[in-house]
């Protein structure tokens, strides 16, 4: 069954990469919730976590073609989105601009133990957490991405946010 | 190895940036300390938590097909949102 799901997913890429809209269309549909859950993770937010997704979806049509056979598509639209989302915040901060969480439709993740301590998080130590303790990234390869940090601070960071969690 | 010790190193313990020496030596200190087993479950919670609330959030109804409109033409780029649904996110500093 696995085997098969990749293979459809393999023929999927393929017939998008040759420019089959529908193809890719059902490749969004299959990532949508992954792709818009990272983004709302990130951001703290809902509506720019539409508008994110959204973009990533359109940007990842115009790369598809960059895709490489030997791939997966999830890994790779993960890392675009990623790429997408850190930019656009680091855009934002370079605007002056300050990152504030708007949950207006996911009431129920204002509930939640772990929703409640995602959403408090500075926006820094939300990206952080989501990058290392959720989507498996290094430290080191957090570096890569926010290079504005050291790999010691991106890890006090992540420490200092699990420590809000456990004494919370 | 002692409790404080433990508490300590923890973090490093999840992050897999333990030596396999340290590693097995935590293994039995937390079989048998009922107050480090305790940390390391609240950790254990931790992470099943977030990967919990990760997958437990809904897709927003129409992106798929903002995304099918704005693919096929259907549709201006842009004008998905109204303006009014992004205030108060990223709201300029006074």
């Amino acid at each position: 069954m696995h085997e098969n799901n990749n293979k459809y997913i393999v023929s999927l890429v393929d017939s998008s990469r040759k420019g089959s809209k529908n193809a890719f269309l059902q490749l969004c549909e299959l990532n949508l919730g992954d792709i818009y859950s990272l983004c709302f993770l990130i951001t703290g937010d809902t509506s720019l976590a539409y508008q994110f997704a959204r973009r990533v979806f359109l940007d990842a049509w115009k790369n598809i073609k960059q895709i490489r056979v030997d791939t997966s598509f999830n890994s790779w639209l993960h890392g675009f989105a990623i790429f997408y989302v850190l930019d656009e915040i680091r855009k934002r901060e370079a605007n002056k601009e300050s990152l504030k969480p708007s949950t207006a439709g996911i009431g129920k993740a204002k509930q939640s133990r772990i929703g409640n301590f995602l959403l408090n998080l500075t926006p820094w130590e939300r990206v952080v957490v989501v990058l290392h303790d959720l989507e498996k990234y290094s430290y080191i390869e957090i570096n890569d991405l926010l290079w504005q940090f050291s790999p010691d601070e991106i890890k006090n960071l992540v420490r200092s946010a699990r420590k809000k969690y456990l004494d919370g | 190895m002692l409790c404080d010790q433990i508490q300590n190193m923890i973090n490093d313990y999840y992050d897999d940036l333990l030596s396999e020496d340290d590693r097995i030596e935590i293994d039995r200190h937390l079989g048998t300390c009922f107050h480090c087993s305790v940390s390391y479950q609240e950790m254990n919670n931790y992470f099943e938590q977030l990967k919990n609330f990760s997958m437990s959030i809904e897709k927003p109804t129409g992106l798929l097909k903002d995304i099918n409109a704005e693919l096929t033409g259907e549709k201006p780029p842009e004008q998905t949102k109204s303006p009014k649904s992004l205030f108060g996110f990223f709201k300029k500093k006074s």
